[in-house]
């Protein structure tokens, strides 16, 4: 009769353990007293999916606007009625980016200075894009994008605990204790290899490391079918939208039994399921993304030049993810929120809302 | 529009207000002219 209370308490020990370390990790990320010199450290601001929002200028103009920090980003890139508000001048060229959902020819703002608190960074191509729709999604005015072109010059911290962000010149780190060092391969976008559990199967695949995803998973469906990962009778797949470099694109959603990143594992997550029109993933290479919905869970630095990526989880680690389901889609459209969709079948639509209503 | 009797020009309130499965949110609606209220459940995607 006495094993059950020791295992019983052996188990809250630790699990009591486990907790505090998991707490005695989450003091934000500090780099200093290291070989590294700090340049600058300045505040950030998350939105929908724990999305990271910067401000900064550009050039001389005292505008203050507004950037997504996205590791999803193979360089920098400002809206297009953005750059036409400051006057700036847009050369057309031949290079097509690819996002999801579209792939288009872009122009570009070239070598204009980036104003970050305490930090110019001067001589970088803005590609040029519609951001209206993300401006949209979020709620707030987005101005442009700013990934690798950024993120390949330094040692950059996300602190995802004091929405602070670091910026180091690049040389030797010694990473603080308990977390994970990922060793990413880089060709402008990080990629990592994680295993995905569901079901029976247990599969390791690449995913894009991607910061500026507002979800926790994005899954191929050329991935899904070929894999079979999901099971008819127990992963319920639902129909839903969301928005990328094409615009609105129709999605389904489901949950995937365990998903790791490194040591970590979580359970039962969210996951988008898309159809890859563009090639984004270049699949089979990579199977999708992990978006910052999972990321925003640790406290990042990123060593690009070195390609490393040490997280250790923060307090949002044992956040629970969001289930819920309503088929409502919401944007602020000239500070107005509207109902821009109603998914089919949905609550939403069984309750009668209909699209256009605000 | 308004969900459970918050107003907010902020999406990001509304979306929280919408997190919480199996509660069912008043929404308050304007369709034309026309103030609606819909009971909507919210569902799991579990």
């Amino acid at each position: 009769m006495r094993r059950p209370n020791l295992l019983r308490a052996l188990f809250g020990i630790v699990l009591l353990i486990s907790t505090l370390l998991v707490r005695a990790q989450s003091s934000g990320v500090d780099l200093s007293g290291q070989d590294i010199p700090l340049v600058t450290k300045f505040p950030f601001r998350q939105y929908y999916g724990g999305v990271v929002v910067i401000r900064a200028t550009i050039g001389e103009i005292p505008d203050t606007l507004q950037f997504i920090l996205d590791t999803g980003s193979a360089g920098i890139s400002l809206d297009t009625a953005t750059c036409v508000r400051l006057g700036l001048k847009l050369t057309p060229s031949d290079r097509i980016v690819r996002g999801l959902g579209a792939s288009r020819r872009v122009s570009f703002a070239r070598n204009y200075k980036l104003n970050l608190p305490g930090l110019t960074v001067d001589s970088l191509d803005f590609h040029v894009n519609d951001y209206e729709l993300i401006s949209q999604v979020y709620g707030l005015q987005i101005d442009g994008i700013m990934g690798y072109s950024l993120l390949s010059r330094y040692i950059v911290t996300v602190d995802y605990d004091n929405e602070e962000i670091g910026i180091y010149q690049k040389g030797k780190v010694k990473y603080p204790r308990g977390g994970h060092l990922l060793k990413p391969s880089i060709s402008n976008i990080p990629i990592v290899t994680a295993p995905l559990r569901n079901g029976k199967k247990t599969l390791d695949h690449r995913y894009y490391f991607d910061t500026g995803a507002g979800m926790c998973l994005l899954l191929c469906n050329q991935f899904v079918q070929d894999s079979s990962i999901l099971v008819k009778k127990k992963n319920k797949v639902i129909q839903t939208e969301a928005q990328g470099l094409g615009g609105k694109m129709a999605m389904n959603i489901t949950t995937i039994r365990e998903f790791r990143i490194g040591p970590y594992a979580f359970r039962n997550v969210p996951t988008y399921l898309f159809d890859d029109i563009t090639n984004i993933t270049s699949y089979p290479s990579l199977a999708g993304m992990i978006g910052n919905d999972l990321l925003r869970r640790f406290n990042l630095v990123l060593n690009y030049d070195k390609r490393e990526i040490y997280l250790y989880p923060n307090t949002h680690y044992r956040d629970h993810f969001d289930y819920s389901y309503t088929g409502l889609i919401l944007y602020l459209i000239d500070g107005r929120i509207e109902v821009t969709d109603v998914i089919k079948g949905s609550p939403a639509e069984k309750a009668g809302v209909k699209r256009g209503t605000s | 529009m308004a969900i459970s009797n918050n107003f907010s020009r902020n999406l990001q309130v509304y979306r929280d207000l919408l997190k919480n499965v199996g509660s069912r949110p008043t929404l308050l609606l304007m369709r034309g002219n026309e103030l609606l209220i819909k009971k909507m459940v919210i569902r799991s995607i579990l």
